[in-house]
């Protein structure tokens, strides 16, 4: 037995990179889905993974998010796992969605993009594929996806003027935009009837169909941002210069993406 | 699951000690001086070793099932009643129901014990009141109450032992070591002076060492003054979690004030108060005891306190890291008097 006093510093110390993060996401899930089973029952439709945790080697900040489908939002019910769920994120990055099972086309048309997003990359851990059937409605995910990237665009410019001044607040935001330019990226290219493999990949291409000459530099600066933190000294504004441009460019083609499937 | 029952512990131990004995008395009249000191000596390390082992192989190792998603329980694990009523401190200051103004705390919101659900929570709003130094409170037993709950839970999953609890089996495994011990002195010196032999000093001398140390052993008086204690299970739930938690350390940057999130409570509770983001830092400062913001030339005088069994931030140029402060004679940190005890 350890006396309580005696932690040792070693194990408990911060900043160690965890054995196995997906690892434990598995664990985390798992013990979600069992959680979920006991306590609502025939009200848990289904359990689903999407974004990047399925794909797996997830990076330390990466959210793991998941859809809750459900017959009902019982209260009474839920309230016996809202301890887990709140364990979950401070585990795992856990970001929770309950969604009802009536709710899925309508959340289909209000959130095109995202719900594009969870057709293509999704695990059913428990239940029915509640989006196997789904119907995402063309003009409104192309409608979606022009406002996505316009409105990340004003996001981005308004960061450039705010942040630029203070290199590390530049960089957090460099990072930031990378998650809604890959699967704006990803939902472009499937509009257009060629899509890529992951999102990450649907950038690349973008970036190199469109012809920016520093977009590759500049996404490499990204996932820079997105594992550090930090930037070299310079390179953040430089980098958010050239994924403005790479935005514009990328709303110019959404812009021709036609509404209708030819 | 645990290797041994208390019963065949102590007749393990009782065997030991009888083969032991018998052993020696029976090569008694064939060796003298330093030998016979050796082999005694001998005697002393197999009984302590046996004593040891076998209070390991009587510890739960088996984690219970079961959702572990108290911070503030975690916390208790890791750091005892110590980091516990801070980590719960932290939070409550964290989600605007406590104000922090330097060391004084007040309660924030009129009625906040009410809008909180753990009894330590609870507690430790009606202590604060109106106003209360966050040292005097958190380093006093006035809190003893609410950690009593926590306390409670791990003991009941045998995650933590409380020293009279494992006394009884442990002393009487001790008293077996330490009555195998005398029977050898005693009859050494008694056939040593039927032999006209007078020199008995070291004899005794190693004796007096030798039931210092079976006594001291785990499960023997340590355990009346050692505080609580981890069980191995308790290890075991504390690896998982912290293996479980492993990326939270490095999102420490991310977590945003105001209690929304649980993570600056586990954060706490698992990795120590040295891992706590940035935001929480000032309030964290303004807790230390006045043995922390000593001049660093008194570094050296902190490794005793028992605050650092977290290893605080404030505390990093010092000595005083969470296992430096292993010897202190506070089993839940610095309430010596707190919570735990």
């Amino acid at each position: 037995m350890s006396n309580l006093n005696a932690l040792s510093n070693r194990e408990g110390s911060p900043g160690e990179t965890p054995d196995n993060p997906d690892k434990s996401v598995e664990r985390v899930l798992d013990e979600l889905v069992s959680a979920l089973r006991t306590a609502l029952g025939g009200d848990l439709v289904s359990v689903v993974l999407f974004g990047s945790a399925v794909a797996g080697h997830l990076r330390a900040t990466s959210d793991v998010n998941v859809i809750v489908v459900l017959r009902s939002f019982d209260t009474g019910k839920l309230d016996a796992v809202r301890e887990v769920f709140r364990r979950d994120r401070a585990s795992v990055n856990l970001a929770p969605m309950f969604l009802l099972d009536s709710e899925v086309d309508l959340a289909a048309q209000s959130f095109p993009v995202k719900l594009a997003d969870i057709a293509r990359r999704r695990r059913v851990l428990w239940g029915a594929d509640p989006f196997a059937q789904m119907a995402i409605p063309r003009a409104a995910e192309v409608a979606h996806l022009r406002q996505g990237l316009l409105n990340l665009l004003l996001r981005l410019r308004d960061a450039y003027i705010e942040r630029s001044l203070r290199q590390e607040q530049l960089a957090l935001a460099v990072a930031g935009a990378a998650g809604p330019l890959r699967s704006s990226a990803a939902a472009l290219l499937e509009l257009e009837g060629v899509p890529a493999s992951t999102p990450k990949q649907a950038l690349e291409r973008l970036a190199l169909e469109l012809n920016q000459p520093n977009a590759r530099a500049a996404l490499a600066q990204m996932s820079e941002a997105r594992e550090k933190g930090v930037l070299a000294p310079g390179a953040a504004s430089a980098a958010m210069v050239d994924l403005m441009a790479l935005t514009a460019a990328m709303l110019e083609r959404a812009r021709r993406v036609p509404e209708v499937a030819p | 699951m645990s290797g041994l029952s208390q019963r065949a512990a102590t007749a393990v131990t009782a065997v030991v000690a009888l083969a032991g004995t018998a052993t020696i008395l029976a090569v008694e009249s064939l060796v003298s001086g330093p030998p016979f000191l050796a082999i005694y000596a001998a005697l002393i390390a197999v009984l302590c070793g046996v004593l040891r082992v076998v209070a390991r192989q009587t510890d739960p190792a088996e984690v219970p099932p079961g959702q572990w998603t108290d911070p503030y329980l975690l916390a208790y694990l890791s750091g005892g009643p110590d980091l516990a009523l801070r980590t719960v401190a932290l939070s409550l200051v964290d989600r605007g129901l406590l104000h922090a103004n330097g060391p004084a705390l007040s309660v924030a919101v009129p009625g906040a014990a009410a809008l909180v659900q753990r009894p330590v929570e609870q507690r430790l709003l009606q202590v604060v009141g109106a106003g209360a130094d966050a040292r005097s409170i958190l380093q006093s037993g006035t809190l003893h109450d609410g950690c009593e709950d926590i306390q409670r839970q791990l003991r009941q999953a045998r995650l933590i032992e409380i020293g009279p609890a494992r006394l009884g089996s442990g002393l009487l495994r001790s008293g077996i070591a330490a009555t195998a011990l005398l029977m050898v002195a005693v009859a050494r010196i008694v056939l040593a002076a039927s032999r006209g032999q007078h020199k008995i000093g070291y004899l005794i001398a190693l004796t007096l060492l030798g039931l210092v140390l079976v006594f001291s052993s785990k499960g023997g008086w340590s355990s009346l003054v050692s505080g609580p204690s981890r069980t191995r299970a308790g290890e075991t739930l504390l690896a998982d979690m912290r293996q479980l938690f492993g990326t939270l350390p490095l999102r420490a940057g991310q977590i945003q004030p105001g209690g929304g999130t649980s993570e600056l409570s586990f954060l706490v509770a698992l990795y120590g108060l040295a891992a706590a983001p940035a935001f929480a830092s000032s309030t964290l400062q303004s807790w230390m005891p006045p043995a922390h913001v000593a001049p660093a030339g008194m570094a050296g005088a902190e490794s005793s306190s028992s605050w650092d069994t977290s290893g605080s931030s404030s505390s990093s140029s010092s000595s005083c890291s969470s296992s430096s402060c292993s010897s202190s004679s506070c089993g839940g940190g610095g309430g010596c008097g707190g919570c735990g005890s």
